[in-house]
């Protein structure tokens, strides 16, 4: 009963967004029930990170409306989301990287700490207290993702495995409810996959997340979401669990060309 | 009408200084990838190259510009392959090396020449008299003036859209990527953008002796680069006729803004450099790269 | 592991013992008692002045990552304001160096704003065009003393009066202060904004941080800090001139890229660097005062040979000897197991 009185954790409704005259994307409709693992694939160009842009308020969309839970978010600012429990990582893991792993995680939660200008120059009491509250739970974080040791290297030496821990650890900080993950899989080798892949389940269980993600690698999408939707040329053009989609003639036909469909779809003609 | 037309010509006659400083800003800019701030400081390395050439070793106006020039090309070109091409792609310690350069060149002009502005001036040969046409009486000094920019520009482009070597610039500054696919030696290319880009900054020093009778002196320039920026902004930043033009309108608006500003209104320090800089952040606020989808504009 | 931020390994040799400190200032406000007037005005006062501004600047441009190229005008801006309010209006020094910080401030924020989403070289144009600006403005403009420049009297406090060498104290406590408030500011919550910002503002904007809001602090911040050094200036130098002044190296050009020269020779980013950075400086302009095209050439060749071979800046000396050291053949530095 408590699933149908909630709102979705996010609600997309007729999202249209252009460049220009190009058009990245048309009337896209997306819901994402609170506390499932939904994911976002198409072909190159088809408008996923757009879409992850619009919901994080970089790009200005033409039209539609975009809702965290009960919550209008369309005309917010970027930094605003953040308090509405939205937290990201990106296809390139954008890390503060002239910053130490531990201040990385600290920034993520910024909006935690409620941080005053005077209180930081004058080192009034309450600023810090608030610091060293904010620095436990730093630390605590690193620990959770096994990055203590790291916690004073800066975020340019590392590997890309671990920079995508620190990434997902940053994104974790602000305490949120949903998160949007941008090919969080991109770059690593099969076995790292499968611990990210491992990862992300445990951290939905754990922290009683809705997570929202974007990769190429289907294996790994279609193991770990509850259901998907496929974007093709800015469109929405299917929506569904995973195996249905997987079957779906329209999704083979975006990625491998209609001449395919069939073939490898016989029972659907 | 005569005042009018007059303060117009001495309009363009700034103008042209500003046209020729914001174009050698921009062909750089759009080679490179640079905004080369010790352009000033080039101008005023050429201006003292010329004036120490005639004047101190007496060599003939001729030769001197020619010497000049080639002094200029090859600087131009040692900045671009000693330091320049070191800082690979890092945006941010581009401007601040253009920046030591600034003061290195400034430097070293006073540790060659001294400071104080010498006492012979660069003087081109330029005639006296009026020109006169119908009712109106202009100085020939300053059609003159106003005429040598737009003939150098007016070459520059020539030989930007005629020459092989104009269309691999041309290709470069549109993608270096896909230049360097097609052949084009990109980075020879940036070093004739620098070289170029130098002499059309010594051209600027040269002429400003003359425009605004003043001496030369290592920070002669300093009073040119808020508009000589402005026009290139106003080129943004990736057209050289844009910035040609730029540079000639501010020039024509300056003189017109300080011919109508009320003496009260200039004693209260505002005036044409005012007017000019609300333009300056007026255009980079409409178009804050400058650019539309070059590499300066990230996505993520 | 590798090399942290510099600031934390100047903390980790122990900079902020208390101890250590106290006796460092304790010999600094003893200079003026073993001066020459023409060395305070020379160095001492210039150089603490400075690193005042220095260390505002240097939240901006090593912070945020925004190079201004016209912070010259704030402090003229502070100069001017001081000038006019302690000789026209008879303000006490105390009042008027405040006053002038706010007013500079004030030209922060209405310069921040606009300036606000501008990147990289666009920014410096933009704040290379103010400078020049207020240059232009000040050294013609009748209010501002026209040809003839503003004179200001001797500071005072009651029944003392502050000549340069005595002026140096409330210099150096006022440095000191800075040092503290920019310091803490730095180290906590507000420069991880700031530098999160320039690192990578998408994901500075994700995680909650106020792009507008820090980028238009940050500026403000080293707007008021100009304009306070401004207004020492005023009150040590005693004199304010600014026709001439797009070319002066006090209020011009020159000066705005001796303060970012400042700050990177110093170390960018570096808190302790500032105050190096302007101390350097300082010294430079001041033992070659009679060779000042020296002087300029030697700045401008130690920010390129900075930019070319020591990012960390005189600050980031130490970690630069020491990773030069471990390079030495023979000897297995710990980095190298990471690969």
């Amino acid at each position: 009963m408590r699933e149908t009185l909630m709102a979705d954790a996010l609600t997309i409704r007729d999202l249209s967004l252009s460049f220009g005259g190009i058009v990245a994307l048309d009337q896209v409709n997306l819901s994402l029930e609170a506390g499932s693992i939904g994911g976002l694939i198409g072909p190159n160009g088809a408008g996923k990170t757009s879409l992850l842009n619009c919901i994080c308020r970089f790009y200005h969309p033409q039209q539609g409306t975009i809702r965290l839970g009960d919550l209008d978010v369309s005309r917010r600012a970027p930094h605003q989301l953040a308090l509405h429990g939205l937290a990201r990582t990106f296809q390139h893991t954008e890390l503060f990287r002239a910053m130490t792993v531990l201040d990385n995680v600290l920034v993520g939660a910024h909006t935690r700490g409620r941080p005053s200008v005077v209180g930081d120059a004058l080192r009034l009491p309450a600023a810090r207290r608030a610091a060293a509250a904010q620095l436990t739970q730093a630390r605590a974080m690193l620990d959770r993702f096994d990055l203590t040791a790291l916690a004073e290297t800066r975020a340019s030496a590392l590997p890309l495995g671990l920079q995508k821990r620190v990434g997902l650890a940053r994104a974790l900080a602000s305490g949120p409810s949903l998160i949007l993950l941008d090919e969080p899989a991109a770059g690593l080798n099969p076995s790292e996959k499968r611990q990210m892949a491992g990862l992300l389940k445990r951290l939905q269980v754990e922290f009683d997340l809705t997570l929202l993600l974007i990769d190429h690698d289907m294996d790994l999408v279609m193991s770990l979401c509850d259901q998907v939707t496929v974007l093709d040329f800015g469109r929405r053009i299917a929506f569904g669990p995973p195996h249905a989609i997987q079957r779906d003639p329209r999704v083979v036909a975006a990625y491998l060309g209609a001449q395919y469909a069939s073939a490898l779809v016989p029972e659907v003609q | 009408m005569n005042d009018l037309v007059q303060v117009v010509l001495s309009g363009l006659v700034t103008g042209g200084i500003y046209a020729l400083l914001a174009a050698g800003l921009t062909l750089i800019f759009q080679v490179s990838g640079v905004v080369n701030f010790a352009q000033g400081a080039l101008a005023a390395v050429g201006a003292y190259t010329c004036w120490s050439l005639e004047n101190q070793h007496g060599v003939a106006l001729a030769p001197a510009l020619a010497v000049t020039a080639a002094g200029l090309f090859l600087l131009g070109c040692l900045l671009q392959a000693v330091i320049l091409r070191r800082l690979g792609g890092d945006l941010a310690s581009s401007v601040i090396v253009t920046l030591g350069l600034l003061i290195v060149l400034e430097g070293g002009i006073g540790i060659v020449f001294g400071y104080s502005p010498p006492t012979t001036p660069l003087s081109l040969p330029l005639p006296d008299g009026q020109f006169n046409l119908g009712d109106w009486s202009l100085s020939l000094q300053e059609l003159v003036l106003a005429a040598l920019p737009i003939i150098l520009l007016g070459a520059l482009f020539l030989g930007l859209r005629y020459t092989r070597v104009g269309t691999a610039v041309r290709a470069v500054s549109q993608s270096a990527r896909g230049a360097r696919l097609v052949g084009i030696p990109v980075d020879r290319v940036r070093l004739a953008a620098w070289g170029v880009g130098a002499i059309l900054a010594g051209a600027a020093g040269i002429l400003i002796p003359s425009a605004s009778t003043a001496p030369i002196s290592p920070g002669m320039v300093e009073p040119y680069l808020l508009s000589a920026f402005t026009g290139a902004v106003l080129g943004g930043l990736d057209s050289l006729p844009g910035a040609a033009a730029g540079g000639w309108g501010l020039g024509i608006l300056q003189n017109l803004v300080s011919y109508y500003t009320p003496t009260q209104v200039t004693s209260w320090g505002v005036g044409k450099d005012a007017v000019i800089f609300a333009l300056l952040l007026a255009v980079l606020m409409a178009r804050p790269t400058g650019i539309f989808g070059t590499a300066v504009q990230r996505r993520v | 592991m590798n090399p942290s931020p510099n600031s934390l390994a100047l903390a980790r040799l122990g900079v902020w013992r208390p101890a250590a400190v106290a006796a460092a200032v304790a010999a600094l406000a003893c200079l003026p008692l073993i001066s020459t007037t023409s060395f305070a005005v020379g160095f001492l006062d210039p150089a603490g002045t400075y690193a005042i501004l220095a260390l505002g600047l240097n939240l901006l441009i090593g912070g945020t990552g925004q190079f201004s190229l016209g912070h010259a005008g704030f402090f003229a801006i502070g100069a001017f304001t001081a000038g006019i309010l302690s000789s026209n209006d008879a303000w006490p020094f105390w009042l008027a160096i405040p006053a002038a910080g706010v007013i500079a401030g004030l030209f922060g924020v209405a310069l921040g704003l606009p300036t606000l989403r501008l990147i990289g070289p666009y920014f410096s144009m933009a704040t290379l065009g103010f400078g020049l600006l207020v240059a232009e403005i000040l050294g013609t403009a009748s209010w501002a003393g026209g040809r003839t420049g503003i004179t200001v009297n001797y500071p005072q406090a009651g029944s003392y009066t502050f000549d340069e060498l005595s002026f140096f104290w409330v210099i150096l406590g006022a440095a000191i202060i800075t040092y503290f408030l920019v310091w803490n500011l730095r180290h906590g919550a507000t420069g991880r904004a700031f530098v999160a910002l320039r690192e990578s503002d998408f994901a500075a904007r994700a995680c909650g941080v106020h792009l507008a809001g820090y980028r238009v602090l940050a500026f403000v911040i080293s707007a008021v800090l100009a304009g306070i050094a401004g207004a020492l200036f005023a009150n040590w130098n005693g004199f304010l001139d600014a026709s001439n002044s797009v070319t002066s190296s006090t209020f011009g050009l020159p000066a705005s890229v001796a303060f970012v020269a400042m700050v990177v020779v110093g170390g960018l980013d570096s808190t302790f660097g500032s105050i190096l950075g302007a101390v350097f400086i300082s010294a430079v302009q001041y033992w070659l005062q009679d060779r000042p095209e020296l002087a300029e050439t030697l700045y401008g060749a130690c920010i390129v040979a900075v930019l070319l071979w020591a990012r960390g800046g005189l600050a980031g000396l130490p970690a630069l000897t020491r990773a030069a050291w471990g390079n030495l053949p023979g000897r297995v530095h710990a980095g190298d197991a990471h690969g």
